[in-house]
């Protein structure tokens, strides 16, 4: 479960990201948070990770309380939440099972679960017989399939992507949201972030606007703005 | 931590350092620069310490002794400088013999004595630290039966200046030779931290904890320092003995120590001084990358 309860976020240079933002994510629930640039839809994501911190409000993700969380408890918050950016981000220099292995492997998962779970995971994104490859051998949508393996691998509760689709063809951005929809029907929680109008209306579900820093709707189907 | 990780880390630290390998090479020559440039402070200030304890040991302070003092006298006076805490050795000097001495050391002036002997009879008195001899010669000058006290205060307080000027300077040139390892070595990591920028950001944001991801680096740190000691141990040793021994041994008044003598505590000098600089060298630069 997510909960953002009456958020406020101001930058140190006096940008107000968010201005009373609230809003309730239950487990299992498949949302779009969309917006215009400079929404503060990034803002949404930054707190969500712990990468940034409420001015005033207070944000839940499952059972920790992310206004007053240490510094030593964010990489716990972080296990329970796999990120998907739009530029990606593999590592150029390792291979395909590399880069997922990558995620189990700082988090201390022994050599064993770690095959084992990358092999399964390559298979369920459709990149079974890539793990050799590098990420530059391959398409804009396979790479962003790499990352979505990648986000998947530590079995979390959460996926959060930002943009996903941001860097490919929509062909191919099909595919990655179908796969998203996939991951959503193992009630996995997925928060979609974008500004594309047609791949939000495209699937009947919850969307909610952000504009100015401001919630401006929280309804069901369609891209409001 | 698993020993699956524990493999993991050394494995990247590895990769690390072949990855920037002109950088870690680099990194190596100027740490082992610094450390042949301490070990050789340690071989200087260790060779005139050597100096100058000999120069100490050869130092001594005369007791005359009071005329009117009979033998009984002199025996109670040699006991009672005895007792003195830095008196290491002493040695009875009759007035027969100091004037034998006189007569070989002066003997344009001795004609003229004839057959009187105006000298007194003396102690000489070797002292064990040289840091207390004023303080020795108070003492002995108090005693009883001693006429007077001749001894050489100056050349005593030039040596003990001597010896504080060098352990500051010794002070300082360590002081300063770490700074500058750690400037190097933490500059070597900065670079491996911002070619793996990404690396650290997404193991940022899968849940590694802080203490994971500086690891591999802090490794990084220590393997260059083990390398650096390896290396400056052996070329100090080759210096010393091939290049600065020759040069000291041409000192006719100067018998240098031997590499062997030193050689433990260059050894752990090198070890602790080459490992802290690892290991704080790396940690300087990482709070700038960690605070994602």
């Amino acid at each position: 479960m997510i909960e953002f309860e009456n958020v406020y976020k101001a930058y140190k240079n006096g940008t107000k990201a968010l201005r009373g933002v609230s809003f309730r994510i239950d487990d299992g629930e498949f949302v779009f948070i969309v917006g215009p640039s400079g929404a503060g839809k990034s803002t949404i994501i930054k707190l969500l990770m712990g990468e940034e911190y409420v001015s005033s409000g207070e944000i839940t993700v499952g059972e920790y309380k992310l206004s007053k969380l240490p510094r030593s408890k964010l990489p716990y918050l972080r296990r329970t939440m796999g990120v998907v950016f739009q530029d990606f981000r593999l590592i150029p220099t390792k291979t395909v099972f590399d880069n997922v292995a990558f995620a189990m492997r700082v988090i201390g998962k022994n050599p064993r679960d770690i095959h084992k779970r990358v092999r399964y995971i390559l298979n369920l994104v459709g990149l079974s017989n890539k793990g050799r490859s590098y990420p530059s051998q391959l398409s804009g949508g396979e790479q962003q399939r790499v990352a979505l393996a990648r986000a998947l691998v530590n079995n979390p509760a959460l996926i959060i992507a930002d943009e996903p689709t941001g860097n490919i063809d929509p062909v191919l951005s099909r595919d990655i949201m179908d796969l998203l929809m996939a991951i959503n029907e193992q009630k996995i929680t997925v928060v979609v972030v974008t500004h594309e109008k047609s791949l939000v209306d495209t699937y009947n579900k919850r969307v909610i606007t952000i504009d100015q820093g401001k919630l401006v709707s929280d309804r069901t189907g369609g891209y409001l703005i | 931590m698993s020993s699956g990780s524990l493999i993991y880390i050394l494995k990247d630290a590895l990769v690390n350092l072949k990855n920037n390998r002109v950088m870690s090479v680099a990194s190596v020559g100027i740490l082992t620069s610094c450390l042949v440039m301490l070990g050789s402070t340690i071989l200087l200030v260790g060779n005139i310490n050597s100096f100058l304890s000999k120069v100490e040991k050869s130092n001594e302070i005369v007791a005359f002794i009071d005329e009117n003092a009979d033998e009984a006298a002199v025996k109670e006076l040699e006991k009672d400088i005895l007792k003195l805490k830095n008196v290491d050795s002493l040695r009875f000097v009759s007035k027969e013999e100091a004037l034998e001495d006189f007569k070989k050391n002066y003997s344009q002036w001795a004609e003229g004595l004839g057959e009187d002997n105006p000298l007194r009879s003396y102690y000489v008195v070797k002292i064990k630290d040289i840091n207390y001899f004023s303080q020795t010669v108070y003492a002995l000058e108090r005693l009883e039966n001693v006429a007077y006290v001749r001894q050489k205060l100056e050349v005593v307080q030039s040596l003990i200046h001597i010896r504080r000027a060098l352990t500051v300077l010794s002070a300082s040139v360590i002081g300063l030779l770490l700074l500058v390892s750690l400037f190097i070595i933490s500059n070597t990591v900065k670079l491996a931290m911002f070619t793996r920028k990404l690396e650290i950001n997404i193991m940022k944001f899968v849940g590694a904890t802080d203490h994971f991801i500086r690891l591999p680096f802090m490794f990084e740190g220590v393997l260059i320092g083990l390398v650096s000691f390896a290396v400056s141990y052996f070329l100090q040793r080759a210096i010393y003995t091939n290049f600065l021994i020759p040069v000291l041994e041409k000192l006719s008044f100067f018998k240098p120590v031997a590499f062997d003598e030193f050689s433990g505590f260059i050894a752990l000098a090198f070890l602790i001084f080459a490992v802290v600089s690892g290991v704080l060298g790396s940690l300087l630069p990482m709070r700038k990358y960690l605070k994602v």
